[in-house]
């Protein structure tokens, strides 16, 4: 048996590790090679917009008594950043009503992809190595929006 | 309730939006150049898979990644993972949120990590072995001696792929032992045999039942007959843990096994192709314990370990570690030493090459012919 090299994984002890599509980290995964237009800029760091991503979440009634309850909102006062600061569990029956329902990318002007908000079959940690000898896991993934249908003209 | 939410992608100019991920060996971190001259640190990113049942500890238990060239390891506190990479050819995005509904792409990953929950046992062969200056290693050891160097005990938990509860319970038992230096030592053979012998010699002499063993009581009797040695408390200690239980009784099969093996060593040994009665064996092997010691033998203990001759009933030491590591060359070469065995006899030694777990008949019928004999019993000769 030969002696192995290590490396220490550091973990957050930030409560909110996983991320959910309501707010924090998302995953999206598209069948094959995605092509899109590069802009002509030399700076490698400055953003550039790409597509968009729709997508209708669904909240039922119980639920939403909740939402009110652990937000201490109204239900007018609701928004999506709000949502942001539900309790884990919550997030994740919310998630989890939302299983399997469908949403759309638009890549660029001209590309448009039906797919469905998905439960990973098992969560993925987002190992960052941003050093040698250094790995720290600061995120854990638990849905991923995946598209496999072939790209749709946008009319 | 609906929510419409609309989230805008962006992205920084990743190279490899385009195509697959830049993967470069040994290459963890760089820094690249952008096209004003100011370095730009990038991190790299990978996807584990992480079970359910890692989520709930994620943050109590130490996880620690544990490699060499060909293997990749996670392990936990308790448990132990080996990590394969998968590839695939989809397009994943990995986005941050920065802005309200304002996503950004930070990496493309073309493969996850998945962890396997596995099992290694703990390999004492490149451990230094522990034996008096006077003694000359004997002929087992001298097989298992490879060139080794010291190690201390933390050294190696933190190198091996397991994690520390599974390196405790595989340390008792193992026949390690560590000095006041703090580096690791395993006990020669012929120390583990000597001891054994006394630790059995002071249960018959103190009346103990085999099943309640007083340690404090052997430890002083074992201590009288060997007065000299500094460190006989932890290889008296290290061969009780071999060969007791938790509840403090004898391990009877392993004491069997072991006076069996020396047996078998002694007087049918390979080197010579001896073979004896098993009648003979018998007696040699009961012959073998400290006087008075009473224990069940029987030749089934040591499949894996002997040849029989299905006619004469004679019986041969063959040591698993001698023969040939290929299962193409270890079935002529077991043929070799008799052209006729039972089946029982010989799958200990297919079983150690069959890796990728087929079924024992249909791995043994791969190699050589397996058939019934007029007493119902599955013999297996050469094609």
């Amino acid at each position: 048996m030969s002696l192995l090299n290590t490396i220490s994984v550091d973990i957050t002890k930030d409560k909110n590790i996983i991320n959910y599509p309501i707010l924090g980290d998302i995953l999206i995964e598209i069948q094959g090679d995605l092509e899109i237009e590069k802009p002509n800029e030399p700076d490698v760091t400055k953003e550039f917009k790409f597509g968009e991503l729709d997508f209708t979440l669904h909240i039922n009634e119980e639920q939403l008594e909740l939402v009110k309850k652990e937000l201490n909102v109204e239900k007018e006062d609701i928004d999506l950043q709000k949502l942001g600061q539900l309790s884990n569990e919550l997030k994740e029956a919310i998630c989890k009503s939302n299983d399997k329902k469908e949403c759309t990318i638009y890549i660029g002007t001209k590309q448009r992809l039906i797919g469905k908000l998905l439960k990973l079959p098992e969560p993925l940690a987002v190992l960052e190595m941003k050093e040698q000898e250094k790995i720290t896991i600061n995120k854990i993934i638990k849905y991923k929006f995946k598209f496999v249908d072939r790209p749709l003209p946008i009319m | 309730m609906d929510f419409n939410i609309k989230y805008t992608l962006n992205s920084v100019r990743i190279p490899y939006l385009n195509g697959s991920e830049e993967y470069k060996k040994n290459e963890t971190f760089k820094k690249i150049n952008d096209d004003n001259g100011n370095t730009v640190e990038t991190i790299n990113y990978k996807l584990m898979q992480i079970p359910e049942s890692l989520i709930d500890v994620l943050q109590e238990e130490n996880f620690i990644i544990k490699g060499d060239s060909k293997n990749l390891y996670l392990t936990t506190d308790r448990k132990t993972f080996q990590a394969k990479q998968n590839f695939h050819s989809n397009c994943v995005l990995l986005l941050e949120q920065n802005k309200i509904n304002n996503y950004t792409s930070y990496t493309t990953q073309q493969s996850e990590l998945e962890l396997v929950l596995t099992k290694i046992p703990l390999d004492t062969s490149t451990i230094p072995i522990y034996k008096y200056e006077s003694d000359l290693l004997d002929e087992y050891d001298q097989n298992n001696e490879k060139k080794t160097n010291d190690i201390t005990k933390d050294t190696l938990i933190t190198s091996l792929p397991m994690s520390l509860k599974e390196f405790e319970e595989q340390w008792r038992g193992s026949l390690l032992i560590q000095l006041s230096d703090m580096t690791i030592k395993k006990i020669s053979y012929k120390i583990e045999s000597d001891i054994i012998d006394l630790i059995l010699m002071s249960v018959v002499s103190l009346n103990m039942k085999y099943t309640e063993i007083n340690y404090d009581a052997i430890l002083n009797k074992v201590k009288s007959f060997k007065e000299n040695d500094k460190n006989i408390d932890l290889l008296i200690k290290a061969v009780l843990e071999k060969f007791t239980d938790t509840n403090k009784s004898l391990k009877m099969k392993t004491i069997a096994i072991f006076y069996g093996l020396k047996t078998l060593r002694q007087k049918c040994p390979f080197s010579q192709r001896n073979f004896i009665e098993l009648n003979d064996f018998y007696m040699y092997w009961k012959e073998s314990f400290p006087s008075y010691f009473n224990c069940d033998l029987d030749i089934d203990f040591l499949i894996g370990y002997f040849a029989k001759d299905l006619i004469t009933n004679k019986i041969l030491e063959i040591d698993p570690t001698r023969l040939p590591k290929t299962i193409q060359k270890r079935v002529p070469y077991l043929m070799n030493i008799q052209r006729t065995w039972e089946q029982k006899h010989i799958q200990p030694f297919f079983e150690e090459l069959n890796e990728q777990g087929i079924k024992p008949d249909n791995f043994i019928m791969k190699f050589a012919k397996r058939k019934k004999d007029k007493s119902g019993k599955y013999i297996v000769i050469e094609r």
